[in-house]
Formats: structure tokens, sequence, C-alpha cells
């Protein structure tokens, strides 16, 4: 407990600086991504958004279709359709390059008539669902359309049927038509499902590289705290060992100092952050200081298993520039292969999975999931694991270093 | 038991008698044998110096005896019990002061203190015990990295005799101290030695070398007394 003491009032004194200097970047990159962020969205208002669509475009009744989205009022201004394999698509909707894209069956539209509803798949980010409901509305419509005319043709059937002298068919037949008219009616909402696709556990690509930026920033920000861990001359944990506190209970007093100064430190970071928002520093943005604390808790894993892996760095170097640099260095490398700065959809399937197993890309991937909703239990395995591993290795290093004499 | 002479005189109560016995040490690094069969007996109220060149090997003998460091061989019985593998006992047995610094310099006086005494002995200690006989109460409130040499040795000093251990190894306890730094920390030995301690001192100086009684010099890992009669000249030859 002594030893505890010791260490909380050495990162403490640290503290004030640390938080200082966290805050400032915070800040700066805060007005940075907003004016991007507008910047960007005031010419997306300009652009026109790009649709793909999936299906095989020889098909006659496609191009009509084709032609008919484009030439809709609604959608006229707005969309660029392109024709593209289905593997291209999902691939330009995980890197920003389409809006959406439709999965258009064979057989579709021969579908509709016959009553046997083969749905449109259309496929788009969180941020262009709003076209795809203005979308969904506009194929609606059309169908309708479609088939509030075809009822023309139940009239006509009942003329031939009345000129031809065909009157016993008339009745059994009108009512096969009816029935095959109103099933096609009732069944025109299934035409169009709409599917919300996302970058990891259906993020959007904002929210995705907001979680792993936020793991790069946490993990930058341990580096002030270096020269109160990173230690040279190791003569007075020999001491402590000597007088019964070991390499075990000097890391486990001065990881959980470490813990807890970094997480006040986000606490109050996010406090500052929240009422910057709330004076309206960043424009129309909206960020509620209870919703923010409110995912406190739930951020504990991953808080747990980046420190420890920040600690390690710590502990395994015996300068204070080796230590920064170990930290610098470790924290982009495995940021890179842990899909921090880009979607790690776009890595190799091995590689993902690699670089999901480090602490970088564990911590990562709890936090995508967990602003997804749901957490899964790989996840809280990986992380957890990771935070023991790290744990582990600087005690053994500690002890390694002690007994070097 | 019965008393020897000097426990009478100097008012040595005979049950604290005790006897520290280095037992054929041996200990290298790598290819290079810093220890060759070191042996060498203490007892209660002596005070031994270990004399060398630099790099010699007094540092690793006393590292050995602390128990911090394992010799390849050989032992270290206090009253005919091994002092390695007592855990956190050894600190309590033996207080060492090594080269380097046995504290954190982030931190000020106080709470380097603090890891060692509790907050009443402490309070008794800095009012009448050993942390006012070395003038402790100045260094309280300094942070370590901005103390001198001086205050720094005293203070680790202080921190080593926190559970008042019978034996006290130094490992040059007095160099590159002025004056009046080296005049306090002798006069604390030469009452530790006087109260029956054990002392065990790694020593260049001569000042230091008036507080021993028998003096030995440490040469190609090998451990031989030397009677010194206050020439250099000699002792230097002998090294």
């Amino acid at each position: 407990m002594k030893y505890f003491v010791s260490r909380i009032k050495t990162v403490f004194r640290i503290f004030p600086r640390a938080f200082a200097l966290s805050l400032v970047l915070v800040l700066l990159s805060a007005v940075v991504a907003v004016g991007f962020l507008n910047a960007d969205g005031s010419s997306q208002d300009k652009q026109k958004l790009t649709v793909g669509i999936v299906g095989n475009t020889q098909d006659t009744f496609l191009g009509f279709g084709i032609d008919v989205i484009l030439k809709m009022d609604s959608t006229e201004a707005v969309m660029n359709v392109e024709s593209m394999t289905e593997s291209d698509a999902k691939f330009r909707l995980n890197n920003g390059a389409i809006a959406a894209y439709i999965v258009v069956p064979d057989g579709f539209v021969a579908s509709i008539t016959s009553g046997e509803v083969l749905p449109l798949d259309y496929v788009c980010s969180q941020t262009a669902g709003g076209v795809g409901t203005v979308f969904r509305d506009e194929i609606l419509t059309a169908v309708s359309r479609m088939l509030v005319h075809s009822q023309k043709g139940v009239y006509g059937m009942q003329r031939i049927a009345y000129a031809n002298g065909l009157h016993s068919a008339v009745s059994k037949s009108t009512e096969e038509m009816n029935l095959r008219y109103f099933s096609l009616m009732l069944n025109r909402p299934n035409v169009l499902t709409l599917n919300v696709s996302g970058i990891s556990s259906g993020l959007s690509l904002d929210a995705y590289l907001l979680c792993g930026l936020s793991v790069l920033a946490v993990a930058f920000f341990g580096i002030s705290y270096s020269s109160a861990f990173v230690r040279n001359d190791m003569t007075p944990n020999r001491s402590l060992a000597r007088g019964g506190i070991g390499a075990l209970k000097q890391i486990v007093c001065e990881y959980f100092a470490y813990f807890i100064a970094m997480a006040t430190q986000l606490l109050l970071l996010s406090v500052c952050v929240s009422a910057f928002v709330g004076a309206g520093a960043f424009g129309d943005i909206e960020l509620s200081l209870l919703d923010a604390l409110a995912y406190a808790p739930r951020m504990l894993p991953a808080l747990l298993c980046l420190t420890a892996f920040q600690f390690l760095c710590f502990t395994v170097a015996s300068r204070l520039s080796d230590g920064i640099m170990l930290q610098f260095v470790a924290t982009v490398v495995l940021g890179y292969i842990g899909g921090c700065m880009y979607p790690s959809d776009l890595l190799p399937k091995g590689m993902k999975v690699v670089g999901n197993l480090f602490p970088i890309g564990a911590t990562r991937e709890y936090l995508c999931e967990m602003l997804s909703g749901i957490v899964s239990t790989y996840t809280i395995v990986t992380v957890s694991v990771s935070f023991g591993v790290c744990l582990l290795f600087s005690v053994f290093a500690r002890k390694i270093r002690v007994n070097k004499v | 038991m019965q008393s020897l002479p000097w426990q009478a005189l100097h008012g040595v109560n005979p049950a604290v008698f005790m006897k520290l016995e280095i037992c054929d040490i041996h200990r290298s690094y790598g290819k290079n044998t810093v220890l060759q069969g070191v042996s060498l007996s203490v007892e209660s109220g002596s005070c031994v110096g270990i004399v060398g060149r630099n790099g010699c090997g007094k540092s690793t003998l006393l590292s050995v005896v602390a128990g911090v460091s394992k010799p390849d061989s050989g032992t270290v019985l206090v009253d005919g019990n091994s002092v390695f593998g007592k855990g956190g006992k050894v600190a309590e047995l033996i207080g060492y002061v090594p080269q380097g610094l046995p504290l954190f310099e982030e931190l000020n006086g106080y709470d380097n203190l603090l890891l060692w005494y509790d907050k009443n002995s402490l309070k008794r200690s800095l009012d009448s015990g050993v942390l006012a006989e070395l003038g402790i109460s100045e260094l309280l409130k300094l942070q370590v990295r901005k103390m001198s040499g001086g205050m720094k040795k005293r203070l680790s000093i202080a921190c080593s005799v926190a559970k008042d251990p019978p034996i006290l190894l130094l490992d040059e306890p007095t160099s590159a101290l002025d004056i009046p730094c080296r005049s306090i920390i002798c006069n604390y030995l030469a009452r530790c030695k006087n109260d029956g301690k054990i002392i065990l001192l790694a020593t260049h100086t001569e000042e230091e070398f008036s507080l021993c009684d028998e003096l030995h010099v440490l040469k190609d890992g090998k451990l031989n007394s030397f009677n010194y009669n206050g020439s250099r000249e000699d002792l230097a030859l002998s090294l």
C-alpha cells in the first residue's frame, strides 16, 4: 500500500502537464475534424451520389429500369448509376467510393408480373441511408403505377371474353386475375429490402475512424508519463525487493497508479470537450456529457488493455528516450496492422485476425463493437488476454532487471 | 554464554551477540571471476573494512552478503542460518547501503522515508532517533533530485536502517562527501559499532579506516587480512 501511494504521488505530479497537453491536442484535432466535415458535407451537397447496380445488365428490362431510375425527378440531380460486379460493389462501398449499390436478381421484372416477388437488395452505408429511403419510395411508386395500369388488363380480358361469347369464363377469369392482382399489390412493399452495410460491426466509416484514431490518441497520450515509469537505475526497486516488495507487487502498484491517472485524464477530457461543444465551439454538433459518461464503464476493459500495453513499453525500456521511441513505434506499427488508420476489412483476412490479437487492434475492435451495440465474447477474451499477457511480461521484465546486478 | 570484555565495556547486551559468517563465496560474471572462495567472520560490535582497487569486487561481495545477488557457490550465515531465501526478512536483519542510491528521485525525503517507516516510528525517529542523528529533518520537503550527494547518502542510510538491523553493509558511504557530512556519517557508524552492530564497509578513505577493527584487501578475487599501520604506500603496494 505504501508503495502504491508513492506511485500515485509520482504520477499525479506529472498529471497537470500531461492533461494540459492532451487537452490542447484533442481540441485542435476537434477543430480540424469539424472543419473537414463541414467542408466535405457542403461539397457532398453539390456532388452526385454514385450508386452501383449489380445484375445482368444485358437484360432489356434492367436497362429499361435503370433509365427509369435516372429519369426520376428526385434522383436525377443527385445520383449516378454504374454497373459493377457484387464484389467490386462491396469493396467500393467499404472504402466510400460509392454511397450504395443495388442487387437486381435475374428475372426481377418478370417476377413482379407473375406475382412472385424477387426483392431488390439495396445495400448502403449509414450515411447514405436517407437516400435509400427516397429510392425505396420511388421504386414503390413505380411498381404501384405498373400494377394499377395492369388493372386495365382485367377489363380488357372481360371485353375480349364477351366479344367472343365466352360469358361463362368471365367471372372465373376475373376472379383469378384479381387474386393475382391483389397478391401483387400486397407484395409490392417487399420489392425492396434495405441493408445498411457498415465497415466493421456495422459502423459507418466516420464512426470506425473515430474509434481507431481515439485508440491511437490515448496511446500517444501515455508517452507523457514515461518519465514516471521508465527506470534507468533499478537500485531503489532492488531495495524494495529486499524489503518484501517484489517484482509482482511493484508492477501491480505502478500499473494501477498509471491506470487511475489515465482514466482520470480521459474523464476530464470528456468533461472539457463536452463543455466546449455545449458552448457551440464546434458549430451544430451535439454531444451530451451524460451520454459520453454513460459509455465510461463499458470502456474500462479497453482502457485496461491499452494501458497495460503502454505500461509494458515503460517496463522493458531502460532509458527515457528508449521508452518514448518504443511506445511511439509500437503504437504506429500495431495501429497500422490493427486497422486504426483505415478499415481493417480492406486487409487480408489473416492479417486482420493477427492485427486484432495485439492490444491496439483488440482495443479498437472492442470500441467498434461497443459503439455498434454488441461486444462479442471473442473480443472480450482477446482484450482480457492481451491485458493479462502485457502485465505478465511486465512482471518478468521487472524481475529480470531487478535480479541483474 | 560468557560476555566478552569489549561487550561489557561498551554496554552491549550479550543476549544480542551475533556472528556473520561469509563462507567460501564464488561469483563470476561470464568468464570474469570476481570472487574466488571469499571467507570472512565478523562478530557483534565489530567493524570490518574491505579495501581494493576499483572493479575488484567489493560491491559484488557486499551485494552477495546483502542477499541482492546470488553467489555461484558458497553461503552467508547469520548465527548459523543462511540469509538466502529469507525474502522480505533480509532487510530486517541486514541494512544495505549500496553505491547507487536506493531512493526515488521524483519523491521528496519524507515520501522516500515513508516507504520504510510507518508514520509513528518516523516521527519518533525524527524527534530523537537515528533520523535526528543523521540530520534528516532538513531533507523532508526536498525532492531527491534536488539534494546534494551528502544529503542523498544520509537519506539512503536513514532508509536502510529503518528496521534497526543488527548488521550494516555500506559501500563507500562517505566517498565524494564534504567534511561535515563525513563527520555525521562516521559518528553515526561509530555509535552503531558501540551499540553492538556488525558493520561491513567497502572503503577507500582513511577516515573510514579509523572506524575499522580489521581491514581486508580484496585482490584477484581473494580476501586477505591487512595490518594497516597508517602508511598509504604500504596499502597501495598490497593492492
